[in-house]
């Protein structure tokens, strides 16, 4: 018993578990015109190169002045030169000024990427003014592409874990028990699968939906989207192997005696049908989302199957056990748990190890940094998404170290404990049902880059608002300002470089911005001297709120060059 | 219900599930190459 009763504290304490990982996003390799580049004469469109084939109906490219009047005149469309470059046409003739480009694409896992930078046409364009980014409705993260993600993962877990417990776990029940029936859990199946087949394809609109910009209500419009992208293909996949999921599910069910012991062939073999559609369906999501774009590709999508697998034998199986003991007849309800619960909790016990090696195995292979658990968003998500499954792994702990022996010693008599158990399980698959909610938002976020891994060498955090501080670096003194340290302006960044008090001129000073909140492109800019000692530059590189890496590479004329890196915290 | 409906029936499920690998499998080699 104790050595039990550890195992289950060990695993609660260790509930770290996360389906999804690091990936590459979309990023602009080459502009035209290029960023900061003044032309002599106005240009006729944008053309932006991407690192991978984006898709161009789901593209934005904005080309506004200081005004912030739109200045494209068509849409988005794919160069025929180079597959991976998307152009937009200008109005003709733009007057001498400066002009900000923003662009918003998406990734091939289904996230949306944006940038922005400005580029002038001369002769004389003056200072650059203060853009304001324009606005997108609607991310990955918006609450309604969360809750429909939510609402079809629960629905196939559960309809899948329905389907287990129904086919294989309670089976006996009919045989041992007499006057019982399974009913209510082919029932409490359909009602899953009815809702899985509907959410499958409303989450795939309202996703489809944000990426293109159009409104989810415009289904004629979105449907010969849907296979547009690797993502949407992904999930109409889903559907389709959902369905015949259920189809092989509903034959195996309407062939299966469960007053025979036995199985017959016919029963075996629908049986494995049903297994196959259902291992199929939950290796989709992987494929759709950052396991695939993660290395090693095989180990990291084994984790994701597996991590579903778990987590639907779990759910399902709580929920078919909550429906049994209300469905059973009073007088019977003791002894119909009395078979089932013994069984599922072996399922159980195997499932929760796998789901927390899985979920251990992912994060190790997703997150770059131990630190990067508490210090991101996505760290923040995979902690919360632990804490439920850890909490409903002690209520689990407590039915069955606790509960079920009372239950077994009593009897018929039972009833304190049977109603316990009840809100026990109630309350776990609760918490599970959390727990999924919180992996729907994990797998929606970004997982940190590999640059978050670099950042624990930070001499400084400075941010958000303005930023005047001083850093010490290979014997240097490093006088940072940042202003205003916004999304979406072109922000100065000026470094005062001393050593012993003397300004330091005549050095080559290099600004790298590395997002560490996302994977993106990593910026490069030249420092200019503008004041003996003090290099500047006026750059609209941080696109994005959140914290930003900006590592500043010295080579004084005379020394040895040298690196400082400090993490920038900018707000919108 | 006759023993033939019951087996035909068995390997519909089947069938059915079989497309179900064979969807993932092309999907697999088209997402990881």
């Amino acid at each position: 018993m104790r050595a039990r009763l550890g195992i289950v504290a060990l695993m609660a304490a260790g509930a770290l578990v996360a389906p999804a990982a690091a990936s590459a996003h979309a990023y602009i390799v080459r502009a035209s015109p290029g960023e900061s580049q003044i032309l002599e004469s106005s240009p006729g469109q944008v053309a932006l190169t991407y690192d991978e084939a984006v898709e161009p109906r789901f593209a934005r490219i904005s080309v506004t002045d200081e005004h912030g009047r739109e200045l494209t005149t068509g849409r988005v469309a794919r160069s025929p030169a180079n597959p991976d470059t998307l152009v937009v046409p200008l109005r003709p003739k733009l007057p001498s000024g400066w002009y900000l480009v923003y662009w918003r694409a998406i990734s091939v896992d289904g996230h949306p990427v944006q940038g922005g930078y400005e580029f002038a046409v001369g002769p004389t364009p003056g200072k650059p003014p203060e853009f304001t980014q324009p606005r997108t409705t609607g991310s990955a993260t918006s609450p309604d592409a969360i809750v429909t993600r939510w609402l079809a993962f629960l629905s196939v877990m559960t309809a899948i874990g329905l389907f287990v417990l129904r086919i294989a776990i309670a089976r006996p029940l009919v045989r041992r028990v007499e006057g019982t029936t399974l009913r209510p859990l082919t029932v409490a199946f359909a009602v899953a699968a009815g809702i899985a087949l509907l959410a499958v394809p409303v989450y795939l609109d309202v996703a489809t939906a944000i990426d293109s910009l159009e409104s989810a209500f415009s289904v004629g419009s979105l449907v010969p989207l849907f296979r547009v992208t690797a993502f949407g293909r992904a999930w109409v996949d889903v559907e389709l192997c959902f369905a015949l999921f259920c189809a092989a599910a509903a034959v195996a069910l309407w062939l299966d005696r469960p007053d025979r012991p036995r199985r017959s062939v016919a029963e075996l073999i629908a049986g494995l049908g049903a297994v196959l559609a259902a291992a199929a369906v939950l290796l989709i999501p992987g494929l759709a989302g950052h396991a695939a774009q993660t290395a090693p590709r095989g180990l990291s999508l084994l984790f994701d199957w597996s991590h579903l697998v778990a987590g639907s034998l779990w759910l399902g199986g709580l929920g078919g056990l909550l429906v049994l003991a209300a469905a059973l007849p009073a007088g019977r309800r003791v002894a119909g748990l009395g078979v089932c619960i013994p069984r599922f909790s072996n399922v159980a016990f195997v499932s929760v190890l796998v789901l927390l090696g899985s979920g251990v195995g992912a994060s190790i292979l997703h997150l770059p940094l131990l630190a990067a658990l508490w210090q991101t968003s996505y760290g923040v998500a995979i902690l919360v998404k632990a804490g439920l499954l850890g909490a409903a792994l002690v209520l689990g702990a407590v039915n069955l170290l606790w509960t079920r022996p009372r239950l077994a010693a009593a009897g018929e008599s039972a009833g304190p404990a049977a109603r316990l158990l009840r809100r026990t399980i109630g309350l776990e698959v609760a918490l599970v049902t959390g727990a999924v909610l919180a992996a729907a938002i994990l797998s929606s976020l970004p997982p940190p880059p590999a640059a978050f891994a670099a950042a624990s060498s930070k001499l400084a955090t400075v941010g958000p608002g303005p930023v005047s501080s001083v850093v010490r670096a290979g014997g240097y003194s490093l006088a940072l300002r940042i202003s205003p340290n916004r999304v979406g302006v072109a922000n100065s960044f000026a470094v005062g470089l001393s050593r012993n008090g003397t300004p330091v001129t005549g050095a080559d000073v290099t600004l790298v911005f590395n997002m560490l909140e996302m994977q993106m492109g990593q910026l490069e800019y030249q420092l200019v001297e503008t004041s003996p000692g003090v290099y500047t530059r006026r750059a609209p590189a941080l696109v994005m709120a959140g914290r930003w890496s900006l590592a500043f590479t010295v080579t004084p004329k005379r020394g040895t060059p040298f690196s400082a890196l400090v993490v920038d915290h900018t707000t919108g | 219900m006759s023993q033939q409906l019951r087996f035909l029936a068995s390997l519909a499920a089947l069938a059915a599930g079989a497309v179900a690998v064979i969807v993932v499998i092309l999907l697999t080699h088209a997402t990881v190459g």
